[in-house]
């Protein structure tokens, strides 16, 4: 979220002047070794920003002695960091507004001076699923126009304080652009948007109804914000292992003569079920490592394959883009790819050595990706309760926290309130290339106090909304 | 002897379980349930309609909502079957989605048999279009819907152009809302009428006007909202079909009330005469336990406590079973989970028991007399088709059986939790079972005094018992090991308080079962909560904080909890005697409705169940000592409830909430 917040200033086109060589923002410092130069954003004590919260408690009258005033005032700095790993050297805020989400940025936090956009690989798929406006410009709405929102104003107002003075303008683009931005020029196949069920579909549709659709007024803003990171790194690993399956089965398809409809036919079904998820599967059986690694190394060797094959000129290789406005043209792009096979030396080899290919550059960077996102964090003892996997020893397993699983049933109603149905659950889990067996889900729904009597059996169970 | 296979027609699986409206003569051994209340009488309205002489009145549509297996396919095979129409289309041996027939007045009939069956064309709003079809045709329409069929159909009024469409898409948000929406001014109306507006939850009533006139009335029933093991009120005969029928309540009558034992359950009648249907087909033999059981169970009182056992096991695990469920529990009641040849094989592990205790060896024969107990109508209903966890040796083989009916009546095995006052019975049954080593006969002596057990007790019973007394009594040669004497006396006790229980009407947790379904009384006469019940709710919802009279939540944590002092936290007041709770019902849910005063009306801020677990916890509170397991299981859902209400408090009480702050060093003053 914090990218989002800074792709809308960046998109603004302002620039405001930096010191050189800074580094980031980031909250808080952990380790002593100075290495970079980052600007830390935690008001540190007897600075004139600490200064400036402790009058404003004592103006609103929720302290009586300055004492307690810096008490409440750490309190709240406290309360805002976000969880940490042990390994971290930087910390993060929550990004509970508009304000606290620019109290760092990805370089601040990751350290490297070119980390990849977040924000535009999010928007990107985002626009593959067909969302309504922009993830930034929802986000940035559901802010300004939240009804109370679940935040007390009085900490909202105390937190718009904690960002550094410079940083003001920042904030005045982001309201007043917002609202409005708009990421041009991205790719949405028509393909892709006739496919019902894809996890760029359900990251565009579950963002847009927490976004818009009273959700952030029903629970507390910690939790709606806990529920959009869940969606948005849910979304981001999902979307991801879609594109490697997509390339790893197009790869493979180059060198084979199957009828180039039932290839296609085939891999989308098979996308529906990349991970199995049954409580009951003991852990070695249900280890799905070995799916991630394998899907984003020959994934990501195959994707390199076709990209080079498609930028060598000699070849006149189809790329893919060409068939974006063909509502077939996923069909249409290997047929047309099996006939310009021929010019390739060596291709069955070639695709061979993709397919076998080890996990290296980009497909350990891939391979990060989907697991930082998947895996459980857990931290200081407190659990993470939006993860996908777990992983113990030399086994990772399908085993989504509580919260996880609620977030995606719940946004599967247009609104707080509503019913939704089992099928509808087993569709979007689908949909995330989660094939999970319908005891487990109900026995998990039931102990979440989500199920509802279950007398009109199978499918058809309600499931509560979690607000 | 044979034993006959009918009885396992409607077993777990079992063949003879779906009706479909063409093949409406029924299995004739089965006796007929009654119809879910109201739901005869709105089908008797529809034949009385499509038996008219003209083709003048307004169009019936008669829409039986609930799940698989309550009687709706029954109920429209009937209608069918009287109304001599003639069907449109050529009879296919399938269970099809919709079947038209032409009546003989010049009217339409359209049955909705399932519509969870998609439709040829698979179009998406596919009962949408079946009403607006029979709308258009002027056709009478019955419907059997499950719920979830609705959901996925809901659409708002007003997206739709069509009067009929408007209309149609109407009825469907009533039924699954309970409430018909307001349609946006048009040409169509509908409205409700009578005193099913507010007074019946099983039935509604509404006329649809087109242009002002009257083209249609809809009687809608829901068909699972009543337990079949509660008290079914005859209703009163209806004197015209085109206005509200005149509505009847089913009654519920608290377990541990006096008058239990003398209402009759719907499912009652049902039971024992199955059990007496199938002891007619058994010749005579006195250690036969299936007979046994089918003699058992055709008394009238022990059918009563059956039936009382499975209400208990419905409402501990929140589930509703329906006709299907119940005939299959009552024929595992009697002959066991069977699915088919295997009657064979039963027959002979019995007659084999039985050889054994007539000419067996003292050890045979106590072995045998288990194996026969072991086929008792009170210990197959609990133990078998359960998964094993040793082998004992001798057991019949039962196939393993799971389903969502056979885990509520296992979690209400009254082994579990014994009586209305468990210390109470406990010891008195203790004390009776310690008689046998002293050459009692505990249940004998039972039988004599207690006309419950009486009723249930079966010369199979008294021989079982006489071996065993004689098998812990013996001494010498044929005396038991110490361990083998300990393990068959305590079979037997579990044999005696299973026993006791089910003639008695207990199912494990009596007392809580008993308190839920008073408080569905007191929430379905609209009714405040009982006070003690309501502080004790409060209690697990908002505890009181260390001081003893305040409740602070956090709500900068990913949880909101109370939590500890000694933390850097800031908490949101929820005061106590803000938060109120109401109480709905629905069929047989009671939900409870948080709202806090703050709110300026609206709808409350948070629901949930009020189950089994929330109860037992609260009750737990009521007697000051807390805590019991249940507390894990509702857990998410408190947490889930608590954050609401912080939800609802911040945007409701605005600047007026309080806060309090904490720190290492303890709390900060706010």
């Amino acid at each position: 979220m914090s990218e989002l917040a800074w792709s809308i200033y960046r998109a603004s086109g302002e620039r405001s002047e930096r010191r050189p060589g800074f580094a980031g923002y980031a909250y808080r410092e952990l380790s002593s070794k100075k290495v970079k130069d980052f600007e830390f954003t935690l008001p540190v004590e007897s600075s004139d920003k600490h200064d400036q919260l402790r009058s404003f408690i004592l103006g609103i009258r929720e302290a009586r002695s300055d004492e307690d005033a810096k008490r409440i005032v750490d309190i709240l700095l406290f309360e805002l960091e976000a969880p940490y790993s042990n390994k971290a050297l930087r910390t993060a805020a929550t990004p509970l507004g508009l304000q606290t989400a620019l109290l760092q940025d990805l370089r601040g936090i990751t350290g490297k001076n070119n980390p990849a956009n977040l924000a535009l690989i999010l928007e990107q798929m985002y626009a593959l699923g067909g969302g309504k406006a922009s993830m930034a410009s929802q986000w940035a709405s559901a802010m300004t126009e939240a009804q109370g929102g679940g935040m007390p104003g009085w900490i909202d107002e105390f937190y718009a304080q904690v960002l550094p003075s410079n940083l003001a303008d920042v904030v005045l683009s982001i309201g007043s652009l917002g609202p409005s931005h708009r990421v041009e020029d991205l790719r949405t196949p028509t393909w892709l948007s006739n496919l019902e069920g894809n996890p760029f579909k359900w990251l565009a549709t579950s963002w847009d109804r927490l976004c818009d659709s009273g959700w952030i007024d029903s629970m507390p803003r910690r939790r709606w914000t806990d529920w959009a990171a869940c969606v948005a790194r849910t979304g981001l690993a999902c979307g991801y292992m879609f594109e490697m399956h997509l390339y790893r089965r197009l790869g493979a398809a180059l060198i084979s003569d199957e009828d180039p409809d039932d290839v296609v036919r085939q891999l989308l079904n098979d996308g529906k079920r990349l991970f199995s998820w049954d409580d009951q599967v003991p852990r070695s059986a249900a280890d799905v490592g070995p799916v991630v690694t394998q899907l984003a190394s020959a994934g990501s060797a195959c994707m390199k394959l076709i990209h080079d094959l498609v930028s060598d000129e000699g070849l006149d290789f189809p790329a893919m883009c060409e068939f974006d406005d063909d509502p077939n043209g996923l069909v249409a792009w290997l047929a047309a790819a099996r006939a310009a096979r021929g010019g390739v030396p060596d291709l069955q080899g070639k695709v061979a050595r993709a397919l076998a290919a080890k996990k290296a550059g980009p497909a350990n960077n891939t391979w990060e990706m989907i697991r930082y996102s998947l895996l459980s964090r857990a931290s200081d003892g407190e659990q993470d309760l939006y993860g996908v996997l777990r992983s113990a020893g030399r086994y990772t397993w399908v085993e989504p926290g509580q919260e996880w699983l609620v977030t995606v049933s719940s946004l599967q109603a247009e609104r707080p309130g509503q019913l939704s149905r089992l099928t509808d659950l087993g569709a979007s889990l689908s949909a995330l290339g989660i094939d999970a067996s319908q005891r487990t889900i109900v026995s998990r729904l039931e102990s979440y106090g989500l199920a509802r009597s279950s007398h009109d059996a199978d499918d058809a169970l309600e499931i509560m909304p979690g607000f | 002897m044979i034993y006959p296979t009918w009885i396992l027609e409607r077993s777990f699986g079992g063949l003879g379980v779906a009706v479909s409206p063409l093949n409406g003569a029924l299995q004739s051994r089965w006796p007929d349930g009654r119809s879910s209340p109201m739901s005869a009488e709105a089908c008797q309205a529809m034949m009385i309609a499509c038996s008219a002489a003209d083709n003048l009145g307004p169009a019936h549509m008669v829409f039986l909502v609930g799940g698989a297996g309550n009687g709706k396919s029954k109920l429209a095979a009937d209608v069918v079957a009287c109304v001599n129409g003639t069907a449109r289309d050529e009879p296919s041996a399938f269970a099809q989605r919709c079947y038209a027939f032409d009546l003989p007045n010049g009217r339409g009939l359209r049955v909705v048999n399932d519509a969870t069956i998609p439709p040829a064309d698979k179009q998406e709003f596919a009962l949408q279009r079946d009403i607006v079809d029979a709308l258009e045709a002027g056709d009478h329409f019955l419907g059997c819907i499950n719920r979830g069929v609705l959901i996925g159909e809901r659409q708002e009024p007003d997206s739709l152009e069509n009067d009929n469409n408007r209309v149609a898409s109407a009825i469907i948000s009533w039924l699954l809302e309970g409430e018909l929406p307001a349609l946006p001014t048009g040409n169509a109306e509908i409205k409700t009428a009578g005193e099913s507006e507010d007074a019946s939850e099983n039935y509604g009533f509404a006329r649809i006007r087109i242009a002002g006139n009257l083209v249609a009335v809809v009687h809608l029933v829901y068909m699972d909202n009543a337990s079949l093991l509660e008290e079914w009120p005859e209703s009163e005969p209806a004197t015209r079909t085109d206005a509200a029928l005149p509505s009847c309540q089913p009654k519920v009558t608290p377990l541990l009330d006096r008058e239990r034992g003398e209402v009759e359950s719907a499912f009652e009648g049902c039971l024992s005469k199955l059990a007496s249907g199938y002891l007619n087909d058994l010749p005579a033999e006195n250690l036969d336990p299936v007979r046994s059981n089918t003699l058992s169970l055709s008394n009238t009182s022990v059918a009563r406590g059956w039936c009382s056992v499975m209400r208990g096991a419905e409402i501990l695990s929140g589930t509703h079973f329906s006709y299907r469920e119940l005939w299959a529990l009552a024929s595992h009641s009697i002959i066991g989970p069977l699915a088919s040849e295997a009657l064979g094989e039963l027959q002979k592990h019995v007659q084999l028991q039985q050889d054994r205790v007539r000419n067996g060896n003292p050890q045979e024969q106590v072995r045998s007399a288990i194996a026969l107990g072991n086929l008792r109508a009170h210990m197959l209903l609990f133990d078998a088709g359960r998964r094993k966890q040793g082998d004992e040796a001798g057991d019949f083989g039962w196939p393993e059986t799971s389903s969502d009916a056979l885990k509520a009546i296992q979690f209400a095995d009254p082994l579990k939790h014994f009586g209305p006052r468990e210390s109470v019975e406990t010891s008195f049954l203790d004390e009776a079972i310690n008689g046998l080593k002293d050459g009692h006969l505990p249940g004998a002596s039972l039988a004599e005094t207690d006309k419950l057990v009486r009723y249930y007790w079966t010369p199979l019973d008294a021989r079982i018992e006489e071996i065993v007394s004689h098998a812990v009594n013996a001494t010498g040669e044929n005396s038991l090991t110490l361990k083998d004497r300990s393990r068959v006396l305590s079979w037997y006790g579990r044999y005696l308080y299973r026993l006791k229980a089910l003639a008695s009407g207990w199912p494990a947790h009596v007392s809580i079962v008993s308190e839920w379904q008073n408080t569905w009384i007191d929430a379905h006469l609209g009714r405040r909560m009982n006070p003690d019940l309501e502080d004790a709710v409060l209690d697990i919802l908002a505890p009181l904080g260390d001081d003893g009279r305040t409740t602070y939540f956090t709500f900068l944590q990913p949880r909101v909890s109370a939590g500890d002092n000694s933390a850097n936290k800031v908490r949101i007041e929820i005061p106590r005697q803000d938060v109120l709770v109401g109480m709905t019902t629905s069929g047989d849910r009671l939900d409870l409705a948080i709202s806090l005063r703050s709110q300026s009306g609206g709808t409350p801020s948070a629901f949930t169940t009020l189950d089994f677990h929330l109860l037992r916890e609260a009750m737990a509170r009521q007697g000051g000592h807390g805590f019991t397991d249940s507390l894990l299981v509702i857990e998410p859902r408190i947490e889930r409830l608590r954050a609401a209400m912080v939800a609802t408090q911040i945007r409701s009480a605005g600047s007026r909430s309080r806060y309090g702050f904490s720190d290492r060093r303890g709390l900060v003053k706010g």
